[in-house]
């Protein structure tokens, strides 16, 4: 069983930020990639956050820290803890009668935002965005769509949520004018950081945020799966609140466990790739200016190449790029070929990461790419679109 | 895709899956599809290899149930309890009743059960499932009677019509057959199965995010309209070309959802040079780029964004090329 893609430059938007850092690999494959449960030899108290050898626990304050929150939990992903969130919520409302089970999301949200609802039994009002070609979110909308709730029902919405940077257009959300209308209006805030949480800076108090969800291996450096959770101290003891269940017969009490983690998290090798990682997502926040001012610089180039032009934000804050392409898909249609070609294309070039079948549009990112690597994908694009390389950019 | 042998019979089989086990599994069928075979030649029931008669004489709306839990049949006058099937499926002429059977040969046996070589699929649905079946072929004819339903409306009628028709059963399916209250029979010719079949694999396929989410909910018939008049969907908008202009069309929505505005874009490189622009359309700048840009809301320009056709594009022709104008300047720089 083989890596078809193993020497490949990767541009996959999901991955780019997820490939772990020089050295880890090796470390972690050597020091603990034998046996599933790695973490878990010196495990005394039944959970695997707690671990103090090797220092989960301290791992997880270091990451609460770095998001400037207060606790953080390691969670199956993003999506779970976006789940532990919207769980510790719906039985927030048990006691809250002054809150509707409707939750205000924005209209980029990732899928698992509206599962984890739907898991929850939580119902959504989406907050438009502005539509093409920037569809970008506005944090008034979130204000007019609570407030709207309010008037409609009498009562307030149980959560609002905003993609920090979204799956679609690698648009910012607005998060901290959007935390600041939900604390004066007494709405509690998630901030999906999936893709920026380990790229960009984040400071959840400056975004007004209660929780914030990150994917490790999205954009932390680490393997799947691996999120963390991270919220306040007004919010710990609702979402890591510990199992309160004894059992009938034979009176078992699984005091150390979470319920809205599933009890106890991942004790393998994700969660250590996730510690090795950490230093190396500390360091490169730090240069994410210059990284974006790179990654427009792609982005211009590309548009150097006829009829194609770069959806969402500009100057673009994330470097999640999705060009629409509509010279592209016809100069494939003109050669009798189909969407698959351009993937194949670039596969058989050593590139890989363009969703399959689609030319119209392409999305990607060349994040941590050397200027060598982008330029080998620019000329792949160059080279399919029958474009020349524009003169004084050879 | 679909088979079909040398006497035109389809197969009912597409792509590995049979199109009947994909509808059953779209639909959550608790029961099987059932395939109907009639025989007019004595000699087919000696050389082919059939399934067996039944065990002893029943209901044709019983023995299709039982098909439905996977039995087969090959079923003759003599296997049959009720004469309005006997009648109904052509095997024996009526001679004191006026009923028009349809028939020119009598019929000698139906094969009931095996899907290959079908003459009629029949399934067993509730409600919510026809209501499905409805959405997924654009309607359903229901011509029925309530006395000589399965036999007759779900498979003779379709025998002879080539159309599907929605049976909600008669008495004697509800008391002899074994059918519940909530349960109906529809009656497919198999090619019209298979289109079913396509239909539910191409809404699986739906889909334009990576995440195999589908991300916008443009009618189909809009995204068919505008196809013909040379405009292709993007993600959620239409791009095409018109007077050499390459041209974006973004339906906005209000606030509850429903489509409301029709925006046109030319997008265009800074600076913009050698462009005439007239109201009502206006320019936006984007770091590197000119938008051209103006709303229209639908009614106002007579825009039928279903149907429209050549009007609809002779609408959106009028207004790009007469309000956005390449100077001569502009089109020697172009």
């Amino acid at each position: 069983m083989n890596n078809r893609y193993r020497d490949h430059i990767i541009i996959n938007a999901l991955m780019r930020g997820g490939i772990l850092p020089p050295g880890v690999k090796e470390e972690l494959f050597d020091q603990w990639g034998e046996v599933g449960y790695a973490l878990c030899h010196d495990c005394l108290e039944g959970r695997s956050s707690l671990c103090g050898r090797p220092p989960v626990k301290k791992h997880l304050e270091r990451v609460a820290a770095f998001y400037g929150g207060d606790a953080a939990e390691h969670t199956f992903g993003c999506r779970t803890a976006k789940f532990a969130v919207m769980r510790a919520v719906r039985e927030w409302l048990d006691a809250n009668p002054e809150r509707t089970d409707t939750i205000v999301v924005d209209a980029n949200s990732h899928y698992s935002t509206n599962i984890a609802a739907e898991l929850n039994s939580l119902r959504v009002a989406e907050v438009p965005h502005n539509g093409y070609p920037t569809y970008s979110m506005c944090a008034a909308g979130y204000e007019e769509k609570i407030l709207e709730i309010k008037r409609e029902t009498g009562r307030l919405p149980a959560l609002a949520v905003a993609t920090h940077a979204d799956p679609y257009y690698g648009n910012l959300a607005p998060v901290e004018d959007i935390g600041r209308i939900c604390r004066e209006l007494d709405v509690p805030f998630l901030v999906n950081a999936a893709y920026t949480g380990g790229v960009i800076p984040i400071d959840m108090r400056a975004m007004n945020a209660d929780f914030l969800s990150v994917s490790a291996h999205k954009s932390m450096a680490s393997l799947a799966p691996l999120g963390y959770v991270i919220t306040t101290h007004e919010w710990s003891g609702r979402v890591f609140a510990t199992s309160a269940q004894r059992t009938q017969w034979s009176g078992r009490v699984f005091g150390k466990k979470i319920p809205n983690i599933f009890g106890c998290s991942i004790g393998g090798i994700p969660a250590i790739s996730g510690m090795l990682s950490m230093d190396h997502v500390e360091e490169r926040v730090k240069q994410w200016d210059r990284d974006i001012e790179s990654i427009n610089a792609f982005a211009r180039a590309m548009e150097d190449i006829p009829d194609i032009m770069l959806l969402g934000q500009r100057p673009h804050r994330h470097h999640l790029l999705h060009f629409e392409t509509p010279g592209l898909w016809e100069a494939l249609k003109q050669q009798g070929k189909n969407g698959f070609y351009l993937s194949e294309f670039m596969i058989k070039n050593g590139v890989v990461g363009l969703h399959r079948g689609m030319s119209k549009h392409i999305k990607f990112s060349v994040y941590g790419l050397s200027q060598g690597e982008r330029d080998t994908v620019l000329n792949l694009f160059r080279e399919i679109a029958g474009a020349k390389v524009p003169a004084g950019k050879e | 895709m679909s088979i079909s042998d040398p006497s035109g019979r389809t197969t009912c089989e597409l792509a590995g899956l049979t199109a009947c086990e994909r509808i059953r599994a779209h639909l959550g069928m608790k029961h099987g599809a059932v395939g109907v075979r009639f025989i007019f030649d004595e000699q087919e029931l000696e050389t082919q290899a059939l399934p067996a008669r039944p065990d002893k004489p029943s209901w044709y709306c019983q023995m299709v149930l039982q098909a439905a839990g996977g039995k087969q049949f090959t079923a003759r006058m003599q296997d049959m309890s009720c004469p309005n099937s006997e009648l109904s499926l052509g095997f024996r002429k009526p001679r004191f009743v006026n009923i028009k059977t349809g028939f020119d040969k009598e019929t000698q046996a139906v094969v009931i059960g095996p899907l290959e070589n079908a003459d009629v699929i029949l399934l067993v649905l509730n409600n919510r499932q026809a209501m499905t079946m409805s959405i997924l072929m654009g309607g359903i004819s229901a011509e029925f009677r309530g006395e000589v339903a399965v036999c007759g409306e779900a498979t003779a009628q379709v025998y002879h019509e080539g159309l599907p028709n929605l049976s909600f059963l008669c008495n004697g399916a509800r008391m002899f057959g074994g059918y519940k209250d909530s349960e109906v029979v529809l009656g497919l010719p198999p090619i019209a199965a298979e289109k079913v079949a396509e239909r539910i694999m191409a809404l699986q396929k739906a889909g334009g995010a990576l995440c195999g989410c589908v991300v916008s909910d443009l009618p189909r018939e809009i995204v068919e309209n505008f196809k013909t008049i040379g405009f292709e969907k993007g993600s959620d908008y239409f791009f095409g070309k018109l007077c050499g202009w390459s041209v974006r069309i973004y339906l906005d929505k209000d606030d509850t959802g429903r489509i409301k505005n029709i925006t046109l874009y030319v997008l265009e490189k800074a600076p913009l040079d050698g462009v005439l622009i007239k109201p009502p359309f206006s320019t936006r700048e984007r770091e590197g780029w000119v938008d051209i840009v103006a709303t229209f809301d639908t009614q106002s320009i007579g825009a039928d964004l279903y149907s429209g056709g050549d009007k609809l594009r002779n609408t959106f022709t009028e207004l790009i090329c007469n309000y956005i104008i390449r100077t001569q300047e502009g089109a020697s720089q172009k």
